[in-house]
């Protein structure tokens, strides 16, 4: 994200705004810009989700892998992050200036899914010590126009949503593989559970001395920003209905 | 807390539903204007195996013998006598320099000024030798395309509607408060930092969302636009101007008046 410089006036102007509930744009301090969702854009990927906030573009891919679970937890799959900030979301991000950025985030999601009640990991094993699902979701930053954080977290929501049951070894199709993984109804199961529990990510920015969230870029350069998870019964505000995944 | 999510729609391109007879010829660059070799070539063509081409992507305009493309985006271009709006980035660090400047201007400081000389590079002098020139103080800052202000007698404009903004022909556009007193302009070097009250703000926020959809829209900025868009929009909440249904309309009414008022 690039800092902007910004001339005294201006940030008087600014922060008086807070102060006032009148932000440059006319929104009031906690009110968020449009969002647009897309499930079920990326084909070869188990689930899929596209986000845009503002100028913020995420999209995200899962792909469900069959895998051995780790030592410490034999009954559970996991999942893996990987966060790519593309070299066009942000000039700064040429070459390998958008890792740090990535390791940050991939960070952030790790710690927010390593929480029991985010997501349940038991559905995703299979045979305890052998055999279990591992999800590799991709987060990709195509444009960046402030507070990814947010924006992440509602597209990987999204796209583990989208994982749909076929991915995770439905009756008859060519993911399962070895003996007796056709049928588990555990694959349907977390998909109902993903909806409800998956944690998403407000990002609020101390400006003044008020607080302003879903900032862009201008004025994310003047505050510093602090994640909160919420807990996972009040995981986000209540949702809208999610649109319906298409299985072929 | 208001949250609003929804699917993308794929948008009907807005000439449609304008219902326009005459289409504008578009070009990329690489594309036959013409065979004719009886036109005079104009900015953004050249000729090439006997045929007229285009430099730039954007529209034809013909003005008798005259053809020139007219492009869609472009960098901005200094010529004498343009007025632009800038922000100090960089600074020479000489000591004359330090001794002068640094109490007036700083780094990310905002200025308007005149450009008074363009060197062969493409740089630019620029001279606030006026007081209507300087340092800006308390406003926002909306950044457009260059080519979509229009080149006008005066660019600085008090608009009745309680706000007052400067059109820089770089594309930088300034919206601030109206200053109380006609003799401390925009200008000086003592920016005023008292709060600005809230009636003020929302004008200057509804100012902003209004030139931000024009600008999306891709209509030309002036400052008969820019009210008509301010007086189209009064109906609407503030922040939900930048909701692309609402700014379709907001424009679509603009553009109706415009119309109107020239024919």
């Amino acid at each position: 994200m690039a800092s902007v410089a910004l001339s005294e006036a201006e940030k008087v102007y600014i922060v008086h705004g807070v102060q006032e509930d009148l932000r440059v744009d006319g929104r009031g301090c906690d009110d968020y810009r449009c969002v647009e969702v897309e499930t079920d854009v990326v084909s070869n990927t188990s689930g899929s989700a596209r986000v845009k906030l503002g100028h913020t573009d995420i999209l995200v891919g899962v792909k469900a892998e069959m895998g051995t679970p780790k030592l410490e937890k034999p009954n559970e799959g996991y999942l893996e992050f990987f966060v790519d900030c593309s070299a066009s979301a942000a000039p700064e991000f040429e070459g390998r200036g958008g890792d740090d950025l990535g390791t940050e985030i991939a960070n952030t999601l790790y710690r927010i899914f390593n929480n029991k009640s985010s997501i349940d990991l038991k559905s995703l094993c299979i045979s305890p010590r052998e055999h279990c699902w591992v999800l590799y979701v991709d987060v990709l930053l195509l444009e960046c126009g402030g507070n990814l954080f947010d924006a992440i977290s509602i597209a990987v929501k999204a796209a583990l949503f989208n994982t749909s049951a076929s991915a995770l070894g439905a009756p008859g199709t060519e993911t399962s593989r070895g003996a007796d993984h056709s049928r588990t109804p555990r694959g349907r199961t977390l998909a109902a559970r993903s909806r409800a529990e998956t944690p998403l990510l407000w990002t609020s920015a101390c400006v003044g001395t008020g607080s302003r969230t879903e900032s862009e870029d201008l004025a994310e350069a003047r505050g510093k920003a602090l994640a909160l998870l919420p807990e996972p019964e009040l995981a986000g505000p209540p949702l809208p209905s999610w649109p319906h995944p298409t299985l072929e | 807390m208001a949250l609003e999510m929804r699917l993308p729609v794929a948008r009907k391109p807005l000439s449609e539903s304008l219902g326009r007879e005459s289409k504008k010829h578009l070009v990329v660059p690489g594309d036959t204007i013409t065979t004719d070799t009886g036109f005079m070539r104009g900015h953004g063509t050249y000729m090439g195996e006997e045929k007229l081409i285009a430099s730039v992507a954007g529209s034809v305009e013909r003005v008798n013998k005259l053809i020139c493309v007219k492009a869609l985006k472009t960098r901005y271009n200094g010529e004498v006598g343009d007025i632009v709006v800038g922000r100090i980035t960089e600074r020479r660090r000489s000591a004359e320099d330090e001794l002068a400047m640094r109490g007036f201007l700083q780094e990310g400081d905002l200025i308007s000024a005149e450009v008074q000389a363009v060197f062969s590079d493409g740089a630019v002098s620029l001279h606030t030798r006026s007081l209507k020139y300087g340092k800006l103080g308390q406003g926002v800052l909306v950044q457009v395309s260059p080519s979509l202000v229009k080149r006008q007698k005066t660019h600085f404009h008090d608009l009745p509607c309680g706000a007052s903004v400067i059109l820089g022909n770089n594309g930088f556009i300034w919206v601030y408060p109206t200053p109380e007193h006609k003799d401390d302009d925009a200008g000086g070097f003592i920016a005023n930092l008292e709060p600005v009250s809230l009636a003020d703000r929302e004008v200057i926020s509804r100012l902003r969302n209004c030139i931000v959809s024009l600008a999306t829209q891709r209509m030309m900025l002036y400052d008969t636009s820019i009210l008509y868009c301010y007086e189209a929009s009064l109906p609407h909440q503030i922040k939900d101007i930048l909701k692309p249904e609402i700014m379709e309309e907001i424009v679509m009414e603009t553009r109706q008046r415009l119309l109107e008022q020239e024919g």
